[in-house]
């Protein structure tokens, strides 16, 4: 068994920093000592690796069993022996429920072009050529009509991890860029107040590695769920399970829902109303600050602004943190326990006791997931939580995070497809509906526009791939479906997928992708979240494509020729093939490095597991060591409590009413968030969480995925007797913006005055009624201030039974 | 393992998060249809709201945890006693398994059965069930639904082995008393779990919840 004692592994302190192991010094690891799972009794073709390619933030290895040219079934990796160390990465499972998406009865087989009103749902079969040629034919006029600007790639992870087949990177933004460019966008619907707030915070929104919990004596997650949204092997689901097992801290999870992170490790559920991290950091640090508790030393030398004398010299008198909690700054209001007990909800006592117990042990594990920042005021929550940190001294030590999303220590990835758009203009990923309706009217200071001041044109011609963002995973879905049924507003919508799905109903041409299962690309640990072991699939093709599906490169490949003869598609492939794309890639970064296979070898193997890293990467470790040495990457080179940045652009930005920029972590109050008036007529606050059955909106497809993960609303027995509901029963959840139709669970698991539903259902409508049980029925295209992000977990519903 | 060794299960709800990977697995494995699931995870849990002083709803002992199960090989299954032909029966490994040539698929051993194991399926007219992955015992091997547990919660094995190690308790709410079927089961309880009929929570199967269709876009 693989074991390093506490004692060892202080010695190792520093050894190993985070980053990539591309320069891996590493032996190869063996695979000889692969366990055996196929019975002499069952005959199959073939046994081939391939990855599981859906963006749940793992991108776990899987094996196709192969007999008669179809796929039998799905395992996983049996590699190795499976001490937590050397473990199998085991997918979960969606991973292996694969062969249920290859063969699902919406599976897209031949090209569609639209036959009826859009979004009608009308579709009739046309030829490869046909298609291509309606394309390149529009695209064409677009360009010539309104320039490269209307056209845009949407965000989209349905295909994401691989290098060849990928939504929005790969052949597509290699073929749009030498088409001429397109309209960038910059941050995520997964991350983007966490990423914008955390920037002009620490300048990166980077944490420890999540092992580092089984160094701690403490860890207080907030909205944080590993075991549900990581849950699979290459993920940190059991990570975590393991590092507490191992380490025995004391866990405390602050959630409005009981997730399953709470179940047999949990110590402590801190229930809190959605939208007001911020008030209870607040809270704490009122008692921190009363009691003499927090890290004064930690504040004064590493970070700004958390009392007046590190304030910057511009910055407003009575302008710290600490005036803000102590109702000496603008709002003269104490931020005592009393006052957050009832914005959080959560008792003044158990708020003290808190703020008493982290401020107290040491090394605290603080960790924050992505569901309190995707909100109104999501930058303040993120910047809050991570406060909380910086003011216990708990940054920059084994056994700490920094309030930020647990991060990686190292991954491994071929070098990507290379691009070069001519095009910098970039707009947040969440406002493409508005550059639909205003894109010329959009701004740097109006709307987060970057690269340039206003945007040029309006979007005309849409690109969506691998995707549901569309209609399905993007806010008011009800609204868009009136933006893109307009074709006066964006003239052309291309989708691309391997099953028809609530976006591309809206589209004017579909075209058939192949699975990963069908193709040959790598699968890299997507954004590294299989932790502290590296791995990487090479998805070996299993069967031929269904129908006439193809892969992404090769569609692109047909397109270039379309558009611009043999010189365009030439300088596409640069005479390559797939496959030779995929060696040349890997030989761009590992060529000759000691101790990484070739590329054949590597083609072979299937998988390459690189020996676990002998310490896990602590946040911010170099910084705390020498500050001066290594400044963060913020303006001041510091932690920034106050942040120069965003003082500034309080003052200069235009924003919508009830939106605030504040250069302080402040509790805020926000549009359809928990102190909205508009809670008279909508009581309920809902939010959406990540279901085990898909990853977003992916999978959702299979039926048998989706029988034993059905959509189930969350009720607290309070609620639910007020509103006659039992469980089973189907309700009504509506707002102004749309009513969904869901079945009822009625459980003490969600808090009282909150409701949750999976997120991911699919829009269908019916009488005015989506009765898929798409949460985005009741969301808001209002983005949030800062990130211009999508705020999905601000909204407020009133429920009754059907 | 041996066959003349009695198979069992054991799981471990402290590591169980219902992820029903293991369910999934055994579905495409033994390519079960929509209706037929051979392990299932059902959840339990329970706990209330009462006000605090300030008259503010605060939570009082909320709890849930997870009971992934299939057939437990029962020592005195029921099912085989409530066959009308003979179809249900325990052979090698003391594995309990339909004998399709002979049932009449009456669905009399799924009433019978305290865990909810026997599966009709309407496609082929008969029962069916976890046969603990037997051709994959034969070699050596585990069953499918241990080997592709992400969290490692399930074992298998001759149950006398698994309950030296880890105990012999198997009376876990929401699932019956042992002494009903004397199932070759053993768990490791969740801190919170509670004892069989004693347990004061709602167990809930979200399968029955809700049908399902390919009829989506």
């Amino acid at each position: 068994m693989y074991e390093i004692s506490r004692r060892r592994f202080l010695q190792w302190s520093g050894a190993l920093g985070g980053g990539l192991a591309s320069s891996a010094i590493l032996p190869l690891p063996s695979i000889a000592e692969d366990v055996k799972t196929v019975p002499s009794s069952k005959k199959y073709d073939s046994i081939k690796w391939a990855g599981c390619t859906i963006n749940c933030g793992s991108k776990c290895p899987v094996r196709v069993f192969v007999k008669g040219g179809k796929i039998d079934h799905i395992e996983t990796d049996n590699t190795g022996g499976d001490e937590f160390g050397s473990h199998q990465v085991r997918a979960c499972l969606r991973g292996r429920s694969n062969r249920y998406r290859v063969y699902n009865p919406n599976r897209l087989l031949y090209p569609l072009k639209r036959i009826g009103k859009r979004g009608e749902g009308k579709f009739a079969r046309i030829s490869w050529d046909e298609a291509l040629e309606t394309i390149a034919t529009k695209m064409k006029e677009v360009k010539e009509k309104y320039g490269n600007e209307a056209i845009y790639l949407t965000y989209a992870t349905g295909t994401t991890g691989a290098i060849m087949n990928r939504c929005t990177a790969g052949p597509w933004v290699r073929l749009l860029s030498l088409f001429g460019g397109y309209l960038n966008y910059y941050n995520s619907y997964s991350t983007a107040q966490i990423t914008d707030g955390l920037n002009h915070f620490y300048g990166t929104s980077r944490g420890s590695d999540i092992m580092n919990i089984e160094y701690a004596k403490l860890v207080v997650m907030f909205g944080n769920n590993s075991v549900e949204t990581r849950m699979s092997g290459g993920g940190t689901g059991y990570a975590y399970k393991c590092a507490l097992e191992r380490g025995g801290a004391k866990i405390i999870h602050i959630d409005p829902r009981y997730s399953d992170s709470l179940v047999g490790a949990c110590d402590q559920w801190i229930p809190i109303a959605p939208g007001t991290d911020g008030a209870l950091i607040a809270a704490m640090a009122h008692v921190m600050i009363s009691e003499d508790l927090h890290d004064k030393d930690f504040l004064s030398k590493y970070c700004v602004g958390f009392s007046s004398d590190t304030l910057p010299e511009d910055a407003p008198k009575n302008g710290s943190y600490e005036d803000y909690v102590m109702g000496r700054g603008e709002d003269k209001t104490e931020k005592t326990p009393a006052w957050a007990e009832s914005i959080t909800k959560i008792a003044a006592q158990t708020i003290i006791n808190l703020a008493r117990e982290i401020a107290t042990t040491k090394p605290c594990f603080i960790a924050q997931g992505w569901g309190a920042q995707r909100q109104s005021n999501g930058e303040q929550a993120a910047r809050a939580i991570a406060t909380l940190a910086a003011m216990t001294g708990n940054i920059g030590s084994i056994g700490t995070n920094p309030g930020t999303r647990e991060h990686t220590t190292g991954w491994i990835e071929p070098a990507p497809l290379p691009y070069k758009n001519p095009i910098k203009d970039a707009i947040p990923c969440f406002l493409w509906t508005d550059a639909i309706v205003r894109g010329k009217e959009m701004r740097d200071i109006t709307d987060g526009v970057r690269k340039t001041t206003q945007l040029k044109q309006n979007i005309k011609f849409l690109w969506n791939t691998g995707g549901n963002c569309l209609i399905n995973q993007h806010s008011d879905a009800n609204k868009t479906a009136k933006i893109l049924e307009d074709e006066s507003l964006c003239e052309f919508i291309v989708d691309v997928n391997v099953t028809r799905t609530s976006s591309n109903r809206f589209a004017d041409i579909i075209l058939p992708d192949a699975t990963p299962l069908e193709q040959e690309d790598f699968v890299r640990s997507s954004s590294g979240y299989s932790n502290d072991r590296p791995y990487i699939v090479y998805s070996q093709k299993a069967i031929e494509p269904l129908g006439e599906s193809m892969p992404i490169y090769d569609m692109c490949t047909k397109l270039a020729e379309k558009l611009g003869g043999e010189t365009l598609k030439n300088a596409f492939t640069e005479g390559r093939t797939q496959v030779e794309w995929l060696e040349h890639l890997w030989d761009v970064k590992f060529k000759d490095k000691e101790g990484m296979p070739t590329f054949a070898q590597m083609k072979e193997m299937g998988i390459l597991k690189l020996p676990r890293y002998k310490k896990p990467l602590v946040g911010f470790e170099k910084f705390v060591q020498d500050p001066i040495a290594n400044p963060l990457k913020t303006p001041t080179g510091k932690i920034e409590i106050f942040s120069t940045a965003l003082d500034k652009m309080a003052k200069t930005w235009i924003l919508h009413e009830g939106q605030t920029i504040t250069p302080l972590p402040v509790f805020t109050e926000a549009k359809d968030g928990p102190l909205d008036p508009a809670r008279k007529t909508y009581p309920l606050q809902i939010f959406g969480y990540h279901y085990k059955g898909r990853t977003h909106s992916s999978f959702w497809e299979s039926a048998p995925i989706r029988e034993i993960n059905p959509d189930e609303l969350w009720i607290n027995p309070v609620d639910a007797k007020e509103r006659h509901i039992k469980t089973g029963d189907k309700v009504l959840v509506y707002n102004q913006y749309g009513t969904m139709s869901i079945v009822a669970k009625v459980t003490p698991k969600i808090m009282p005055g909150v409701t949750s539903c999976p997120q991911g259902g699919w829009y269908k409508m019916k009488n005015g009624i989506d009765v898929g049980g798409c949460i985005n029925s009741l969301t808001t295209h209002e983005p949030s201030a800062i990130a211009k992000g999508n705020p999905q977990h601000s909204i407020l519903v009133e429920i009754k039974k059907a | 393992m041996e066959k003349n060794k009695h198979f069992g299960f054991y799981l471990d709800q402290t590591r169980c998060v219902g992820c029903r990977t293991c369910q999934l697995a055994c579905k495409d494995y033994h390519d079960s249809p929509i209706g037929v699931s051979y392990r299932r995870v059902s959840e339990y849990e329970g706990g209330s709201w009462v006000k605090n002083e300030n008259n503010l709803l605060q939570p009082f002992n909320v709890f849930a945890y997870y009971s992934s199960i299939a057939c437990n090989h029962c020592d005195d299954p029921a099912c085989t006693k409530a066959c009308p032909t003979g179809a249900m029966h325990m052979g090698d490994y003391g594995i309990v398994d339909v004998d399709t040539s002979k049932c009449i698929g009456c669905k009399s051993c799924a009433m019978a059965c305290p865990y909810g194991a026997p599966q009709f399926n309407e496609h082929t007219g008969h029962m069916s069930k976890c046969n603990g992955c037997q051709e994959r015992l034969d070699e050596g091997m585990m069953p499918i639904c241990v080997d592709a547990c992400p969290f490692r919660a399930i074992e298998a094995g001759p149950i006398s082995e698994l309950r030296e190690k880890h105990g012999h308790i198997a009376g876990v709410a929401p699932l019956p008393a042992y002494e009903i079927t004397r199932p070759n089961l053993c768990i490791k309880p969740e801190k919170n779990a509670q004892p069989s009929n004693k347990g004061n929570g709602t167990a809930h199967l979200p399968q029955t919840l809700s049908e399902v269709s390919y009829d989506i876009v």
